[in-house]
Parts: structure tokens; C-alpha cells; sequence
């Protein structure tokens, strides 16, 4: 820490180092998962890095800004639903993208009026965290009885792949394997993306926002304006993950705009690691292998397990479970430090 | 007044702040030239941090206009203030304790220079405030006297005008007391700055323009040994009024 802290000009600390290397060597299982897997298991994976693109969606809202969304998966639901809309009147090769911009460009709207007041009017901590749960009540609502546009329970099937194209040359990306590729580059350029925004002032700025936001506001920094620009970037990126998903999966249902998908990535950002933008993945990823489990045993289980563990989180670990590993880790080093000093 | 006097940097009047019922200011004029170094003294209660709040714009002042650099400030977001170059030291030490010593001065420059210059100037104040060799470690591990002044830099590192020290020198030791004094003299003439304090002996060793206040108003301003002889301020420290 100190090394780096003295050196001038832009230092690569060892932390950054430590960073990279786990990120590099994570993005390598999935890179080379498509080698040795059958379809189904692969489109599984697929689908998991999707959920995990959208729970760093939530990480950078609230590991980097410290405020919680309890309505994330309404920009997710309008990510997919928007596609999912938009894209058959769109038709061609190109329809599933341009749907998947429409449907961001819907969620950043909705982000831009809902935080404009919330943030300016000063919404803050719990308050936030539950008109935004209302926004996901609101969401959900709106898509099972729209039935006409939205397919109401019965969701929307047939949305377009992703792919591109002019006249006669096109490029759809409609096998598994393609598909996984161009989330998991897409994943990697999210996850590079805020890490590389977040090294310098900017995260510091936002360190600094949400460890006291009066307090940086004071040093002259507009945080309300942070706050919302970090709101529009997160809803958009939900969004963009939620119309991954509807244009690989080919539908959407009123599952991905609810209440469950809304806590859900709370708990996988939880379980993984509040503002560590990796750790997102990984709780997505074994909170949904063991989501396939219990609901294989009983399918009724799982709200019951999901909901135990989010109050379990909020009375005994409102940080999360990483402090909770490092602090066992700084315990386990300070104790091999101990006997490596001992005579 | 004549054409040789300079407009003052800051022209406060009627101040009035009111919670409910309660005056906590009620009708204080401050006005500061440029470069000067001025004390406010007065027992607990007496409305010194309430007023530090309306200048440095986190109180809108129930009544009252806040002239600064000649411009009406009242009313003007949190963030701009600061950004007009208002500086302000906070009673209980508000640095970001999970932060490093550095980054907690890194973020307090909102000007938007390089980060090589930022980095530069960081670096410069870390050594004059003795904390160059704790840049690494969490602001909230320091003792409490470094807490004072990491904070003290941190309200230095936008270059302000205005400088606002709210008990600068509260928990620290005789010599970390008497240090503090001889940073504040050195910015007579370049920064002006206001300084809280109960600590009568620092207030003696800054030696400077004196305002004391008491429910809310001014009752005594001049140099501080006149205002040390005056028989009013020393009942009203003494409980007697």
C-alpha cells in the first residue's frame, strides 16, 4: 500500500496487481468452458454470466456509490422486455440489437426522472432502497396485466438473436457457443471498463460519497450529479444485460422484472462482494448452481432460502460475506506471521 | 468607504439562523478583509458553529445576506461553495477514516487539475504536515492530533480563499497546539482565516483580531488583549451573565 502511495505519476499497485490476475485467471474458465461442454450445460453458463453482468450492474450502484437499489431487476425487465418488444417491429438480421438499445435507452429514461428526484430531493440509505422496491412492484404489475403488449404471464416468445447485417452479407450469432463469447467480451469490457474508471479520482470521488456525502460535498465535489450519472450507467448496463438475455434465450417472462429477480441480485452481489465487480460473477454463479439444486429437491424452497438468508444478511453481515472472509484471512496471515517471527 | 480600501473578502449581515422556536444567530454581521486572520471565541451554545454553517453554505440563514468575493453566496448549492474557494474544517474531525491518509487528500481537490499535479500537491502538504510517512495508512488509525491536521490539508488542498477552522485544535498536545499556531500565522496576508477556538492560550499565541460571541450575538471584537481585559467577556466565560 504504501510503495504504491509514494510512487508518482499512476502507479500499478500490488492490489492492482492481485486484481487483474483473479480477474484474468477467472475470464479463463469460461473462455475455454466451450471446449469440453455439451450445449445445454454451456447455454446454463451463458445465461449465469448474464445474471452476473447484471448483478456488477448493481455492484457498481452500490459497492462503488453505497446506494442500494431494491428495483434493479425493473431495468433489467425493461432491458428485456424493451428487446423483446421492440425487435419484431424492427425485423432483419439487426432487429435483436436494436431492440436491445431501445430497451436501455427505456431504462436510462426511467433512471434519469425516477433519480432526478430521488437524488435531488434527497433520498437517501432505507428510504431509497424502498421506493425503489416500489419501482419493481410497479414494473411487474404493469407487464402481467399490459397482457396485449407484454404477453401479460405468459411472457413473449420468438426474440431475434443478436447479429448484424447489410443487404446480403449477415451475421446472427445464434448457436450457444457464439452467444457465450459475446457475453463473456461483453462481460470482460463492463468489468475492465469501471475497474479502469474507478482506479483514480473517480473512485476515489465515489469512495468518498458514499463513505459521507455531506462531508464531499463540502470538499466542493456535486454528488447529486455523481449519484445520478452512476444510477443512468447502472440502469443501462441492467438493461443491456436484460436484453442479452432476451435475445440468447429467444423469451421473456415476468420473472425478470420482479420482486424475487430484485432481491436475488442483491444476494448474489452480497455473497460475492460489495464493490469488487468480480465477485458479482461468482455469486451469481453459485448462488444459481445452488438455486438448480434445491429446486430440484423441492421448487417451493427457494424464495423461503432466499428470503432467510437476505434477513440473515441485513441483522448479521449488512456488508456482505467478503468482510467477513478477510477478516479470517487477515486472522489466519497475523497468525503465520506470528509463528514465523517465533524463535 | 475610500477608493484605497479593498472590498472585503467576506461581508456577512443580520445573520439571523432560527431551529423552531430557537435563535441560534440572531443578527451577526462578519466581515473579513482579505489576507486577515480572525478568531471567534464564546462559551458552548453561543451560535460559532452555526455561523461557520451559513458561511460555508451547509445552513441556508433564516434571514441575512452573505456578501462573498462581492457576490451574493446565499442560496447557492452545497458543492459551490467550496468550489468558490471556501474552505471549512469541521468541529469533530470528518476525514474518510476507511480512505488512506493520501486519498483523503487527493479527494479534497475538486478543481479538476492533472493527477500529476494533484498527486504533486498532495505529496507537498503531506510533508508539511509531518504525516509523510503515514500516506498508506487508513486516516482513521491516526492519532488525533494528526486527524486535526490531515483535515487542516485537506481543507488546504483546493488552494482556497477562505479558509474556516472550526476547533483546530481540539485533543491535540501543548506542542501540537503550538505548531498548529505557527502554521496559521504563516498565512497571514495570503489566506484569510477564521478560527474557532476555546483554547485561550492558542487563541493568545495567534494574536489576532478577536470576536466574541454569546447567545447568538457579538458582544466584544478587537485584538485579543483588549478583548482578554474586557470585564464582560470574562463574566460571561466565568458564568457570571
Amino acid at each position: 500500500m504504501i510503495e504504491s502511495a509514494t510512487t508518482s505519476g499512476r502507479p500499478t499497485s500490488s492490489a492492482d496487481r492481485a486484481w487483474l490476475l483473479i480477474a484474468a485467471g477467472l475470464a479463463a474458465i469460461p473462455l475455454l468452458y466451450p471446449l469440453w461442454t455439451d450445449p445445454y450445460s454451456l447455454s446454463v453458463v451463458r445465461d449465469a454470466l448474464i445474471f452476473g453482468l447484471f448483478a456488477l450492474s448493481l455492484d457498481f450502484l452500490w459497492g462503488k456509490a453505497g446506494i442500494l437499489s431494491f428495483g434493479h431487476a425493473a431495468f433489467f425487465g425493461v432491458g428485456a422486455y424493451g428487446t423483446a418488444i421492440v425487435a419484431p417491429m424492427i425485423g432483419g438480421d439487426a432487429a435483436g440489437l436494436v431492440g436491445c438499445l431501445a430497451g436501455i435507452a427505456m431504462a436510462v429514461g426511467i433512471a434519469v426522472v425516477v433519480g432526478y428526484f430521488l437524488i435531488f430531493g434527497g433520498v437517501r440509505g432505507a428510504y431509497f432502497t424502498i421506493v425503489t422496491l416500489a419501482l419493481s412492484l410497479v414494473a411487474q404489475h404493469i407487464v402481467i396485466g399490459w397482457a396485449r403488449v407484454t404477453g401479460g404471464d405468459a411472457g413473449l416468445i420468438g426474440t431475434p438473436p443478436p447479429g448484424i447485417g447489410f443487404g446480403e452479407w449477415s451475421f446472427v450469432l445464434a448457436d450457444p457457443v457464439s452467444q457465450h463469447y459475446l457475453v463473456l467480451a461483453i462481460s470482460l469490457a463492463a468489468v475492465l471498463a469501471i475497474w479502469a474508471a474507478c482506479r483514480g479520482q473517480y473512485g476515489r470521488v465515489l469512495a468518498a460519497i458514499r463513505g459521507n456525502e455531506l462531508r464531499a460535498r463540502t470538499l466542493g465535489h456535486n454528488t447529486g450529479l455523481h449519484l445520478l450519472v452512476v444510477l443512468m450507467l447502472s440502469a443501462g448496463l441492467a438493461a443491456l444485460a436484460g436484453g442479452l438475455y432476451a435475445m440468447v434465450s429467444g423469451f421473456v417472462a415476468p420473472d425478470l422484472i420482479g420482486l424475487l429477480l430484485s432481491t436475488e441480485v442483491i444476494v448474489w452481489v452480497a455473497i460475492g462482494g460489495r464493490g469488487t465487480l468480480i465477485g458479482p460473477f461468482i455469486g451469481a454463479f453459485v448462488v444459481l448452481r445452488l438455486q438448480q439444486e434445491v429446486s430440484s429437491f423441492n421448487p417451493r424452497l427457494w424464495p423461503l432460502l432466499i428470503g432467510a438468508f437476505f434477513v440473515a444478511m441485513v441483522f448479521l453481515f449488512p456488508n456482505g460475506l467478503l468482510p467477513l472472509f478477510e477478516r479470517a484471512w487477515e486472522r489466519m496471515r497475523g497468525v503465520a506471521r506470528k509463528r514465523a517471527l517465533a524463535p | 468607504m475610500s477608493a484605497a480600501a479593498p472590498e472585503p473578502i467576506l461581508a456577512a449581515r443580520g445573520l439571523v439562523a432560527r431551529f423552531g422556536g430557537l435563535q441560534a444567530v440572531r443578527g451577526v454581521d462578519l466581515v473579513l478583509e482579505s489576507g486577515e486572520l480572525r478568531c471567534i471565541i464564546g462559551p458552548n451554545g453561543a451560535g460559532k458553529s452555526t455561523l461557520f454553517n451559513m458561511v460555508a453554505g451547509t445552513l441556508r440563514p433564516s434571514e441575512g445576506s452573505i456578501r462573498y468575493l462581492g457576490r451574493e453566496v446565499i442560496g447557492l448549492p452545497i458543492h459551490t461553495f467550496a468550489r468558490l474557494g471556501i474552505a471549512r474544517k469541521f468541529q469533530v474531525p470528518s476525514l474518510f477514516p476507511e480512505m488512506p491518509v493520501l486519498d483523503n487528500l487527493l479527494v479534497a481537490e475538486h478543481a479538476g487539475v492533472s493527477a500529476g499535479i494533484r498527486r504533486e500537491r498532495a505529496e507537498r502538504m503531506m510533508a508539511r504536515l509531518g504525516l509523510e510517512h503515514q500516506a498508506g495508512m487508513r486516516a482513521g488509525a491516526l492519532a488525533h492530533g494528526q486527524k486535526q491536521w490531515l483535515e487542516i490539508g485537506m481543507a488546504l488542498m483546493a488552494e482556497p480563499k477562505l479558509l474556516l477552522l472550526d476547533e483546530p485544535t481540539a485533543g491535540m498536545t501543548v506542542d501540537e497546539t503550538r505548531r498548529t499556531a505557527e502554521l496559521l500565522r504563516g498565512f497571514a496576508g495570503r489566506l484569510t482565516t477564521v478560527v474557532i477556538e476555546h483554547d485561550m492560550r492558542f487563541v493568545r499565541a495567534l494574536g489576532c483580531r478577536t470576536t466574541v460571541m454569546h447567545q447568538g450575538r457579538i458582544i466584544a471584537d478587537g485584538p485579543f488583549e483588549q478583548i482578554e481585559a474586557d470585564a464582560l467577556v470574562r463574566d460571561v466565560y466565568l458564568g457570571r451573565r
